[in-house]
Formats: C-alpha cells, sequence, structure tokens
C-alpha cells in the first residue's frame, strides 16, 4: 500500500487559482495631427495608468477585452482595415469598445464608427486634465464593470453587454483648451 | 462522441482485465455529493446566487444517478435568473428520472444516443419555457421590473421583455448521468464536465462550444436554444464524473489547474472517501471564488467508490513509506 503525507489532503486541490485576466489595449492615435501637446499629454496620461494594468495572455477565460481609442479623429493612412482587423477578431467582436475624441475640433465620425452604434458616444477631451481623468476612469471604472462574473445571453439587445459607468464630467473652467 | 475522452479509452482497455475491474462490477453503486458557494463578487454586492444545483435520487446513492448544475446568468437583463436556474434543475431531471428507470440495456446504447441527440435538447427547451410560463403566469412581471428594464434599454426594454420574457429568466444548464454501464451528458452553455480516469487522467466528454466567449453564453432563453445543446452518450463509465458552472474552471490560472482539480479529488475520494470530501467542498468552492472567478460556483460529484483506486495509508501510521507527489514542484497527480 501506498503512503502518503496527511497534509496534503486539506491543501486546495487543483492548480494554481487566479483571477480572470482583463486586457485594456490603448489604441492612440500617432498621426500628425496630433503631435504636440496632445501626443504628450496622451503619453503623459497612458504611463500614469500604466502601473494599473498588467498584460497576461489572452486565454480563454480571459474576460472581453477593452480597447480604447484616443484620436482627433483625423488619422492618416489605411487606418481603418487595421482597426478593423482588429475588430474582427473573435475576442475583439465581444470587445467593450471606447473612444475618446481629443481636441475640440476632433471629427467624431472615426470614433463613433469605431465604438459602433449604441447608446454610448465618444468622450470629448478637450484640455490634458480631462484627458487624463478619461483614461483614469478607463483604466478603473470601465475595468471594474467588465470584470464583472455575471454572464449574458449572446447579442440579446444591441449595445454593450456590460454596464458602462457614467463617465467623469469634463472641467468646462480648465486651462490649457485644444 | 469517444473520440473526446482519450484517456478514459485507454484506462478502460487497461482495466478490462485487471483485478480493479472484478472487483468493481457493473452494479457497484454510485455516489452523489455536491455543494454551490455564492460568488465572492454577489457577496460584495449583497446579490444573491444566480447558480442552482440537485441530483437524484436525493439519498445520493444508486447503481444510477444523475447530476445537475445551472447558473443563471445574473446581469441586470437576467433578473429572475436565480429562478430560470432552479427550473432548468428540475426539466433535466425529469429527463434524467427516465433514464434511470429504464430497465437495463433498453433501448441500448446506440438508441439511447440517438434519442437524447435528437430529442432532448428540444423537449428540455420545451420543458423550461412552460416551467417558465408557469411561474410567469403566478407572478407576472412587476412594475419595478418593468420600469428597471425601461431605465436600462428604453422603450426597447419592456418590448423586449414581452417578445421574449425568457431573458428574464436565462439559464445555463449541465447534467451528468451515470449508470451501470453507460454515461450520459447534456449542456448548454458555458460549465464543464469532466471525467476522471482511474489513473487520475481527466478528460472532457463534450466538444467545445466555440459560442462561448468571454462572459457571453448560450443559453436555455436563447432562440432555438435546442441547437445549441451539446450531447454525449459513452459505452463506459469513471469512477469520477464531475459537473460544475464556470465559475470553477474560471478560477484556476490555466486548463491544466483545473484538470488537476479532477486528478487530485479522485486521489481525495480514494484516500479520505466520499463523505469527507464532500465536507470539505464548501470551504475550497469558498476560497476559489474570494481568490479566482469571483463567480458563483457550483459542483457535482459523481463518485464510484468501488472503482475508485485503492487508498493509501498516512505517512507514518504503518512504517515508511513513497513520497507523495510535490504540488510545489508540479508533479503530475499519477499514480
Amino acid at each position: 500500500m501506498r503512503r502518503y503525507d496527511a497534509s496534503i489532503m486539506s491543501a486546495l486541490p487543483g492548480g494554481p487559482i487566479a483571477s480572470r485576466p482583463l486586457h485594456l489595449i490603448w489604441i492612440p492615435d500617432c498621426s500628425g495631427s496630433m503631435s504636440g501637446d496632445m501626443i504628450q499629454a496622451l503619453s503623459f496620461a497612458v504611463r500614469e495608468a500604466l502601473p494599473a494594468m498588467r498584460i497576461p495572455p489572452m486565454t480563454g477565460r480571459a474576460l472581453p477585452p477593452v480597447p480604447v481609442l484616443v484620436s482627433d479623429g483625423q488619422p492618416t493612412g489605411d487606418s481603418g482595415s487595421g482597426l478593423k482587423a482588429l475588430m474582427d477578431q473573435p475576442r475583439g467582436k465581444k470587445a467593450i469598445r471606447l473612444s475618446i475624441a481629443v481636441g475640440q475640433d476632433a471629427d467624431h465620425d472615426v470614433l463613433t464608427k469605431f465604438i459602433g452604434a449604441g447608446e454610448l458616444k465618444p468622450l470629448q477631451a478637450s484640455n490634458a486634465a480631462c484627458l487624463v481623468s478619461y483614461i483614469k476612469w478607463a483604466s478603473t471604472a470601465v475595468l471594474k464593470a467588465a470584470s464583472s462574473p455575471a454572464g449574458h445571453p449572446a447579442t440579446v439587445l444591441a449595445g454593450a453587454a456590460v454596464p458602462i459607468p457614467v463617465a467623469p464630467r469634463a472641467d468646462p473652467g480648465a486651462a490649457d483648451v485644444w | 462522441m469517444r473520440r473526446w475522452i482519450p484517456g478514459l479509452r485507454a484506462v478502460t482497455a487497461r482495466r478490462a482485465g485487471s483485478p480493479a475491474a472484478a472487483a468493481a462490477p457493473a452494479a457497484d453503486p454510485w455516489r452523489v455529493t455536491g455543494c454551490s458557494v455564492r460568488g465572492a463578487s454577489h457577496l460584495r454586492a449583497g446579490l444573491e446566487s444566480q447558480d442552482a444545483i440537485g441530483w437524484i435520487p436525493a439519498a445520493g446513492t444508486g447503481c444510477r444517478v444523475a447530476v445537475s448544475v445551472a447558473d443563471g446568468h445574473g446581469s441586470p437583463r437576467n433578473f429572475r435568473s436565480a429562478t430560470g436556474a432552479r427550473l432548468a434543475i428540475e426539466v433535466s431531471h425529469e429527463l434524467a428520472g427516465e433514464l434511470l428507470a429504464l430497465p437495463e440495456g433498453v433501448p441500448g446504447l446506440p438508441l439511447l444516443k440517438d434519442r437524447l441527440e435528437q430529442s432532448a435538447p428540444r423537449r428540455l427547451v420545451r420543458a423550461w419555457r412552460a416551467r417558465v410560463d408557469e411561474h410567469l403566469s403566478q407572478w407576472p412581471f412587476t412594475p419595478a421590473e418593468l420600469a428597471a428594464a425601461r431605465e436600462r434599454d428604453g422603450d426597447e426594454g419592456p418590448g423586449c421583455l414581452a417578445r421574449n420574457p425568457y431573458l428574464a429568466y436565462g439559464s445555463t444548464l449541465v447534467t451528468a448521468v451515470a449508470m451501470e454501464s453507460c454515461m450520459a451528458f447534456w449542456q448548454i452553455g458555458d460549465g464543464d464536465v469532466l471525467l476522471v480516469a482511474g489513473d487520475g487522467q481527466a478528460s472532457r466528454p463534450l466538444p467545445r462550444d466555440e459560442l462561448l466567449a468571454g462572459n457571453e453564453t448560450t443559453s436555455l432563453c436563447t432562440a432555438e436554444a435546442w441547437r445549441l445543446f451539446r450531447v454525449a452518450v459513452l459505452g463506459t463509465t469513471a469512477p469520477v464524473v464531475l459537473a460544475s458552472t464556470d465559475g470553477l474552471a474560471n478560477s484556476f490560472r490555466d486548463e491544466q489547474g483545473f484538470f488537476r482539480f479532477g486528478s487530485d479529488l479522485l486521489r481525495m475520494l480514494a484516500d479520505d472517501g466520499i463523505d469527507a470530501v464532500g465536507g470539505r467542498l464548501g470551504g475550497w468552492l469558498g476560497q476559489m471564488t474570494a481568490e479566482g472567478s469571483g463567480d458563483d460556483i457550483s459542483l457535482g460529484l459523481l463518485c464510484r467508490p468501488a472503482a475508485l483506486p485503492a487508498a493509501r495509508l498516512p505517512e507514518g501510521r504503518d512504517g515508511p513509506g513513497p513520497a507523495a507527489p510535490d504540488r510545489e514542484r508540479g508533479e503530475d497527480a499519477t499514480w
């Protein structure tokens, strides 16, 4: 008869336990129209949010990813096909998409197309403080909502399956308006 | 269907002329146990569990047994999903009960397989919807529920509920039936069935559902839900069968960890017995949801004690023996 260590029997059976991975994907528009203060502010904001992000591999148990497009709505080159290819991925189709319009003159068409039809609209960031605030919101409040384990029957209604929390209000009195 | 359980097939072949096979005749009884815990995220939010679990016979022992788990979706649009999960268990056990009552060998494996694959899904969906209709006739949607739907989805919300009231009750379903010499499984939506062979090798009897992604799942409330069922009938048995909602597998870092859960359970069942293991389930599942998925977890466990490997003695009780596998080093749970 074989022997065993009785202490093993009180341990948790199975392999390592871990919370489900969730991917927040920043898609910054780096075209010429974003150069200068806007791209610097974006870079700063993403860097600020980085400590809250980890990037485990996207396995079968991963929660739906949250891609965030940050743009003035005037990308150059063939950006449309790139975004389409990304969103045509199986995980892309289930993604919770957000977009942040940078600058008061931002063209919302591209940003609206990215997030698709529904009640959610692009967020308008007209200064650096506002952009930082939205990026922090996306990387905290939205991620928390997306982390809910509640299931959803596939495609019951148009729009996001995960209720998106209300975004912080932009400060109209903030300086350095773009 | 057998191609999905290569491990079990191999073990079955090895066991054919072995002493273990002789010690486990076809009529050896099965034991059933299970546990359901509220998800850690639900605890934090003050929400009730949306899972349901049940088994037959209620005494938890017999030569033919069945266990089911159901996972009510729990999102705001599925605000009666705990009831939907409970109704799913009820209708599934009506079907399972008929299997358990069949004379042995009737109607024969091929016919049983054909009937389950062709007829069971439609029948289960129809029965579940009838139960939902019955529940709704007794408990129509309240003004508060309709107002919440309007607030959430605009004017389309109540209209959507009127067109498909089953949406409010949306649930998955996983059922495992074990008989003298065969097993049957049916499932819609996420969740898992795991077979554990005598050598500790774990495998899935049902194929993957490519429609499942993230938190989206197929459901009893989905249009033409019967098309989305997965069914398997096996002409062999395994010593341990698990049926669980997705909160369990999602708590492990990877699928290997989940398979190892099955292997470890087999070892514990062999050494300590099903009553001891059943008594620990609540603590284990509670820890898993807290540190893992955060979701409700329900686990049904079928075990055929006579088919388990021989028990081992604790070290020091009867002299030294071979060391147990070292979990920290990640050794495989082999015998």
